[in-house]
């Protein structure tokens, strides 16, 4: 079991270092994350940040003035400007790091493969409950036998990759503002069939 | 009980360390400062109970959904009750929930594994 769980450890480093290399720069080491280089040290990706805040600040100003009756439509029109431009912005940001984000997913696959390579068939944990039919996919993935508590090393990756993928951007400062244009919540308003 | 604030920090002339504010009730919580807190006060109480668990040697799934229904609450409460954040100005209740349960069944697994 010694063995297994050093296996499993190794896993957990691997996952972390992908995370690490396909999204920041570690500032001590000379390693520098994809992201960083071609996306987030970019001018065009600073100043689209730096509008972007800005449009949502003022667009926070804007609603939480209060006007009058007869001023009410143009501040509905300013409101419905500044939308637009958030969503401008919005569009902005996600296109500057569509290319990389292609480049980085074919990176974690290629992890995903090499750790399939040296961990299949081999038990690198126990779990300590019995996982429904629906998991066994993951959790049992390359083992023989019926005994469904032992673990795979897909399992272990998925948990590192749930937990650390957005943990790690937090900690190092490097996640997209929060203030993006909020698809969801302005859906209605973006429907052909709306008025 | 601390009175509820919900200021923006633009509001406050001092900017306090989040780790220190999460102890500090009364304190001015703005948006982005109380869904980093909601974040990283999961973050370590999965990380905590994760390991607590699995070196008691508890199994079974139920583990998994007191975990998920104790972690969102408690964390809540928390920050209503103890800090005194009016959070329903901010939203973002299930903000790191999804990674706070991946890291408990990861050190779950991982220390029950090892020890048992």
């Amino acid at each position: 079991m010694g063995e297994s769980i050093l296996n499993a450890l190794v896993i957990v480093l691997v996952s972390i270092c992908a995370n690490l290399v396909s999204e920041e720069e570690l500032t001590d080491v000379d390693v520098s994350g994809i992201s960083w280089i071609f996306v987030y040290r970019t001018d065009s990706f600073k100043q689209s940040k730096v509008r972007l805040n800005e449009l949502n600040k003022r667009l926070e100003k804007e609603e939480a003035t209060l006007v009058g009756l007869e001023k009410r439509k143009t501040q509905e029109k300013k409101i419905e400007r500044y939308n637009e431009d958030i969503k401008k912005a919005t569009s902005q940001l996600n296109g500057s790091r569509f290319k990389v984000n292609i480049g980085i997913s074919l990176l974690l696959m290629g992890v995903y493969r090499l750790i399939s390579f040296i961990f299949y068939g081999k038990a690198v944990a126990t779990l300590p409950f019995e996982p429904i039919p629906y998991l066994r996919g993951m959790t049992h993935r390359g083992l023989e036998g019926d005994n469904f508590r032992e673990c795979s090393f897909a399992f272990i990756y998925a948990m590192c990759t749930m937990a650390f993928k957005g943990t790690l951007q937090k900690a190092l400062g490097q996640s997209a503002p929060r203030n993006t244009y909020d698809y969801m919540k302005n859906m209605e308003k973006d429907s052909m069939f709306s008025r | 009980m601390p009175s509820k604030s919900s200021v923006k920090a633009t509001e406050s002339t001092e900017t306090k360390p989040l780790i220190r504010k999460c102890f500090s009730p009364g304190e001015a919580w703005s948006k982005d400062e109380f869904l980093d807190g909601i974040y990283w006060t999961r973050q370590a109480c999965s990380l905590v109970s994760g390991v607590g668990v699995g070196l008691a040697g508890y199994t079974g799934f139920a583990v998994i959904t007191t975990f998920i229904t104790l972690n969102f609450l408690l964390s809540l409460m928390y920050f209503r009750s103890f800090l005194g954040v009016d959070i329903e100005d901010f939203g973002g209740q299930t903000e790191g929930l999804v990674p706070s349960i991946g890291l408990f069944v990861l050190c779950w697994t991982l220390f029950y594994s090892a020890f048992h």
